[in-house]
């Protein structure tokens, strides 16, 4: 009652809220009961709401006959994690080398180049890989044959994709992800380091000991608040970069690109519907399990 | 006057690694503009280089006649991306805005029901199913330009004004005489100029690089942004090339003619990541501090 009433006092409030209020009805919370598809035979005609059940039926499909779901949860998670250290280390080491410049104005310049590759669309980074990889006139493949080696044919060979993704993506995020890290070393209390230099502190030591204890609690919420996202994967880098060559799936898919393709193709929804609400569940659980911890540590930075 | 700092070795070396990394940034992009003038038959015998022998315009002659397809694509893409940032920022900060009042009981309620939004999704099959047919926006740009709003970006707005613009100025102006939504406009959001620059400009990103919802909604060639324009013109020569065998030749190399060739493709590409990498560097004072205010408190 006494809400009601505040709200009503209130209402040119509740007034500006509703746009974004009716916005996330329409496309979240509607399709989260879209979930229950993975329960049914989807039917076109009748939709998802009027098909009808069957049960565990598309589940067993995912997890039982072939290897599919296995092999997307692995490349999915196993990426997560490639990427997570490989850019936060990434970062780090390019803030704290923009950080030491003595040159500062150049150091601001350099990082301007460093943020570009983020803007950029994975469409033209894709056409940008293809130039590199091409089979014959691709600029690698013609630098291993002056080289006297054999061109590889990249867009039918797995076993090169973990390693060129892991690139790519290094040079499309660590540029970014330093302009956080970097801002929290400039905030570090100079008379930290003078006072290090009084007691006879080496570079070196006051690296270790100031800089790097520094950047700790950022890197540590930086990369629980990411967890949450483990099952999803940007779908620019595993379907456009890849040019989703059916030969490159057994290394690049993953639970996102698998479910586009699935889309796209209109295949079998049934399975696909499986496949979201695993990855919607599990997800949803790693977001809830991380926040414990995160609440644990730094309750500042918690989500609830 | 003051004394010119010495440089020593390490620091020598330490720009010089910094250096080499920032132009491995931008050297694809170096790439992409010299392929453009670069002849065809000369990327066809000796592929991309940074350093071609034979140069050449007719790319960009290509782009020039290539006309109406790529300026209509042009035209869906800014028409996309400025509505689509406008309306998400004007809903986003409203909430935001009514997120951040004290004296409003309901923020409470309305902040559970954002958070949920942020911890379970239902998924991109849903999404396009229910999007597509009980919404009926397949083929629809309105599919290009909602829902675009993100409870990571409410979140920051939220925290500026809850930081930065103090609860006694909002409630004078209401002694004063004036409404929550007067209020809203004519102080409060000129006050959260930061936030809107570095918000706005990853909407805008988002929205002009956004390829994905392009290529699940849209079929008609009159409402194709850029984005897709290039996944289009890319398939198709993928699929040419392809059946190169299956295609007589005079036919194969009269389709060949109608799409653009390697240069060509650079060029088109080249005027769909321009703008961004022409207006990045002047937004990217206030993204810092978006980004550091976001990360400080969720």
């Amino acid at each position: 009652m006494k809400l009601l009433k505040n709200t009503y006092k209130n209402r040119t409030l509740l007034f500006m809220a509703l746009p974004a209020v009716i916005i996330m009805i329409l496309f979240n919370y509607v399709p989260m009961f879209g979930l229950v598809l993975a329960f049914k035979k989807f039917n076109f005609a009748k939709g998802i709401f009027g098909s009808d059940w069957c049960g565990l039926d598309n589940f067993k499909y995912l997890f039982l006959v072939g290897e599919t779901a296995w092999k997307l949860t692995r490349n999915t998670v196993l990426y997560y994690i490639a990427f997570t250290i490989t850019g936060t280390v990434g970062s780090v080491m390019l803030a704290i080398g923009i950080n030491e410049m003595v040159l500062k104005k150049t150091g601001r310049v350099f990082q301007s180049f460093m943020i570009l590759p983020t803007f950029i669309s994975y469409i033209a980074v894709s056409f940008v890989v293809y130039a590199f990889l091409k089979n014959d006139t691709g600029m690698l493949n013609r630098l291993i044959v002056s080289l006297g080696g054999e061109s590889i044919r990249f867009y039918q060979d797995d076993s090169k994709w973990p390693i060129i993704l892991l690139i790519v993506n290094m040079w499309k995020q660590i540029g970014y992800g330093s302009v956080l890290y970097l801002s929290v070393l400039t905030g570090i209390d100079p008379n930290l380091y003078e006072a290090a230099a009084i007691d006879g502190a080496s570079a070196r030591q006051k690296m270790w000991y100031i800089t790097l204890p520094m950047l700790v609690p950022m890197v540590i919420i930086r990369t629980l608040m990411g967890l949450g996202r483990i099952m999803h994967s940007d779908t620019g880098l595993f379907y456009q970069v890849t040019k989703n060559s059916p030969a490159l799936y057994d290394t690049t898919q993953v639970l996102d690109s698998y479910v586009l393709n699935a889309i796209m193709s209109s295949t079998d929804y049934g399975m696909t519907a499986a496949t979201t609400f695993y990855q919607s569940v599990v997800g949803f659980l790693m977001v809830v399990g991380t926040n414990l911890i995160i609440r644990k540590i730094s309750p500042d930075n918690a989500l609830f | 006057m003051k004394k010119r700092k010495k440089i020593s070795i390490g620091q020598w070396v330490l720009t010089l690694i910094l250096g080499a990394y920032a132009l491995a940034c931008f050297l694809p992009v170096v790439l992409v503009v010299v392929a453009s003038f670069t002849s065809d038959t000369y990327i066809q015998k000796n592929g991309f280089t940074f350093f071609p022998k034979e140069w050449s315009l007719n790319a960009w002659k290509y782009v020039a006649g290539y006309g109406e397809q790529l300026l209509v694509s042009y035209g869906v893409t800014i028409f996309v991306t400025v509505a689509g940032t406008f309306v998400s920022l004007v809903v986003m900060s409203m909430f935001a805005y009514s997120l951040s009042r004290s004296c409003f009981d309901l923020r409470k309620y309305l902040a559970i029901f954002m958070l949920i939004t942020m911890l379970f999704s239902g998924g991109r099959l849903s999404s396009y199913i229910i999007e597509t047919s009980v919404y009926g926006l397949r083929d629809s740009l309105l599919a290009l330009i909602f829902p675009g709003i993100s409870a990571m970006n409410i979140i920051i707005m939220r925290t500026y004004i809850q930081t930065n613009i103090s609860d006694s100025l909002v409630e004078s102006a209401k002694i004063d005489g004036a409404g929550e939504f007067r209020i809203f406009w004519q102080i409060v959001f000129p006050m959260m100029k930061p936030t809107i620059a570095s918000v706005g400009f990853m909407q805008a990103v988002t929205y002009w690089n956004d390829w994905q919802k392009a290529f699940m909604y849209i079929s008609s060639a009159n409402k194709t942004p850029l984005q897709l324009l290039l996944i289009r013109i890319e398939k198709n020569v993928t699929f040419l090339l392809e059946n190169q065998a299956s295609i007589p030749a005079s036919e194969y190399a009269e389709l060949m003619n109608t799409l653009p060739q390697e240069s060509g493709r650079m060029a088109i590409l080249l005027t769909a990541i321009g703008p961004i990498a022409i207006a990045y560097p002047f937004f990217q004072k206030y993204f810092v501090k978006g980004l550091t205010v976001g990360a400080v408190k969720g």
